[in-house]
């Protein structure tokens, strides 16, 4: 039996507002093995990152509930535990670094004294030690002269950096998830490489699982060993990356795949899928890519279809498989 | 080959340099020196503090000791600004309120800013219901003109100068409240304040580690000029009887005191006034100026 760090099982997430409920995320299922990179991939608005919010319990400052599923970390379900407990599991054990470097740190505080924060709050140790640890944890994430840094303001530091900070401080009390939404997305090509390459070195200097967000399909190649791909709040389709990217199932995924551009290939147009993601108040009754779907049936607009297993590593949730799953 | 050779000698002395890094403090005190209006009136300030710690020592004359032989005269080189109708040398009772008005002051507007930071952060952080009603609350309080407010307070507390504190402190309550709450809910939705929450800060600490320094410049600013009217607020309230009882050196006071000479003697009002006048101007001035060195956004 494969040791899984974090199991979701059929999670759902809803808004509530005054013009009605809207399920941002409704049936979501995943699981990460210990050391695992799981990739989930989705257009903006499909639900990514409030699955994240969800895990880790931070959406008390949205009108978004956990209306219902599981969220089992190490065998506890977090839907159920205390404000408290969560506080004790969020930075310890479960870490999160987000999109937005320039904005994820204080600006009036010193960069040591924000990682020192995450290490005090966490480890009985004196404060000498906190700097001790925050110092050595630059030095990981491979800051050059990490004695300055520590000292520096965030606005003394570029994106790359800043990020590389916020990896510090996620890393500093050996989490064993690392939730990482779209942590690249704002850095430029150049630093984006490095940085997916030193989170690529400290899962296995750590042995940190990622659920690594994003809907950049390069990340994923470079980075996942699995990967969930996630339409409308929905998992589509969730398999490991090189099923993904040779045999795709879903016809969401496939268009996906076709319209990322591979090198050295000469193409007239690049390929795009038609239409756009329904807005939530306009969700169609059936399977929710039917509107966009090339192989859409009768039956597409009327039920939707289950996520089933189509091989055994292999989840899909469409009817063009219902025969093959069973 | 020796000229690159100094040239990468000489960039890599470069990247050794240490950077100069000014922290938020000096850099607040670089752009605020700039203020040459503030500057100043920073520096009146720090003058009358000095003669609010002294003033009581220094002055010329006795400030409650009446002389008849001197009633109601004008400016001379004796008598600088003149004496009032128990012939009290004016300048002395001057220096000698200065003390009062500034402690009234201060509290004052110490005492508002305290609960109203407390509550507008409360209000901004926790939102729902306890926002509903602190702010309806401030809401209730901001109808009413603010001396009406103090006036009510100082009716059911019965007058004088520690009441006069407290009628100013309330009313100045909802003000800052409803300043720390807009602020607060500014900080609370960055990204940095999401980020301490997923490393698992308790609200508490996320409130006075993170959110409060963020509203301090917007409370700094607001305290300086609210001071100023807190003490014209007071200098009203003894003015009709309500604050500081005669002898008692309060300019308020000091200026209900020579009305009934107006047109006789103008002296006995216009100094007191113009001492009022020049408190209320700097500590305006200084705020202003506070809030151009605070602001980020404006460019120097």
């Amino acid at each position: 039996m494969v040791e899984h760090v974090l199991e979701v099982n059929d999670l759902q997430t809803h808004f509530y507002s005054d013009a009605g409920v809207v399920r941002a995320v409704d049936g979501v299922s995943f699981s990460i093995k210990k050391g695992e990179t799981l990739g989930i991939v989705g257009e903006s608005g499909s639900g990514k990152s409030v699955t994240s919010l969800s895990i880790m319990r931070l959406l008390r400052d949205t009108p978004g509930k956990i209306a219902g599923g599981e969220i089992v970390y190490n065998g506890r379900n977090l839907v159920e535990a205390k404000e408290s407990e969560m506080r004790k599991i969020r930075g310890n054990e479960i870490a999160m670094i987000f999109q937005e470097p320039m904005t994820s740190l204080n600006p009036v505080f010193k960069i040591g004294r924000q990682i020192e924060e995450a290490i005090l709050l966490h480890t009985k140790c004196t404060k000498q030690q906190a700097r001790e640890r925050a110092i050595e944890m630059l030095t990981a994430v491979g800051i050059s002269r990490p004695d300055k840094v520590v000292d520096s303001f965030p606005h003394q530091l570029s994106g790359g950096m800043r990020q590389r900070v916020m990896i510090a401080m996620a890393m500093s009390c050996d989490p064993q998830l690392l939730i990482a939404d779209e942590p690249t997305t704002a850095l430029d090509v150049t630093i984006q490489a490095q940085i997916l390459e030193l989170m690529k070195k400290l899962t296995v200097d750590f042995e940190t699982s990622i659920l690594l967000i994003t809907h950049d399909l390069g990340v994923v190649a470079e980075m996942c060993d699995r990967v969930v791909v996630m339409y409308a709040g929905r998992a589509v389709e969730e398999s490991d990356v090189y099923t993904i990217f040779e045999n795709p199932k879903h016809p969401y995924t496939q268009g996906l795949l076709a319209s990322t551009l591979t090198l050295g290939e000469k193409v007239e147009r690049l390929q795009s899928i038609p239409g756009n993601v329904p807005i939530p108040s306009k969700m169609p009754e059936g399977c929710k890519f039917a509107p966009r779907c090339p192989h859409a049936m009768e039956r597409c607009w009327a039920e939707e279809p289950t996520y089933d297993a189509y091989s055994e590593n292999h989840h899909v949730r469409c009817f063009l498989y219902e025969e093959e799953a069973k | 080959m020796e000229m690159t050779q100094t040239k990468k000698e000489q960039y890599e002395a470069l990247l050794l340099e240490e950077e100069t890094v000014r922290s938020p403090l000096s850099e607040f005190w670089r752009k605020f020196k700039k203020q040459k209006l503030a500057f100043v009136s920073f520096i009146i300030i720090l003058f009358i503090f000095v003669l609010a710690f002294i003033g009581p020592y220094i002055t010329p004359y006795d400030i409650t000791e009446p002389d008849y032989e001197n009633v109601l005269s004008g400016p001379s080189a004796k008598h600088w600004a003149g004496t009032d109708a128990y012939g009290r040398d004016i300048f002395s009772r001057i220096i000698a309120g200065t003390q009062i008005s500034l402690f009234v002051g201060l509290t004052s507007v110490f005492l508002g800013a305290v609960g109203g930071t407390v509550l507008g952060l409360a209000a901004g952080y926790y939102g729902g219901w306890v926002d509903r009603i602190i702010m309806r609350i401030c809401d209730v309080l901001l109808a009413f003109p603010g001396i009406l407010l103090a006036i009510g307070i100082i009716a059911i507390l019965g007058p004088g100068l520690g009441n006069v504190i407290i009628a100013v402190a309330i009313f100045s309550i909802p003000v800052f409240a409803r300043i720390v709450r807009s602020s607060t809910l500014e900080v609370k939705s960055t990204l940095y304040v999401e980020a301490t929450r997923s490393i698992g800060a308790r609200p508490s600490r996320i409130i006075w580690k993170h959110i409060f320094p963020g509203t301090l410049s917007s409370i700094i600013v607001y305290f300086t000029m609210r001071i100023g009217s807190a003490i014209l607020t007071a200098a009203s309230l003894s003015f009709i009887g309500l604050g500081a009882q005669p002898p008692s050196p309060e300019w308020g006071a000091m200026l209900s005191g020579g009305r009934d000479y107006l047109s006789m003697a103008p002296h006995v009002t216009l100094f007191p006034g113009l001492a009022i006048f020049i408190t209320v101007l700097v500590f305006n001035l200084l705020g202003d100026g506070l809030r151009d060195a605070l602001d980020p956004k404006i460019k120097e």
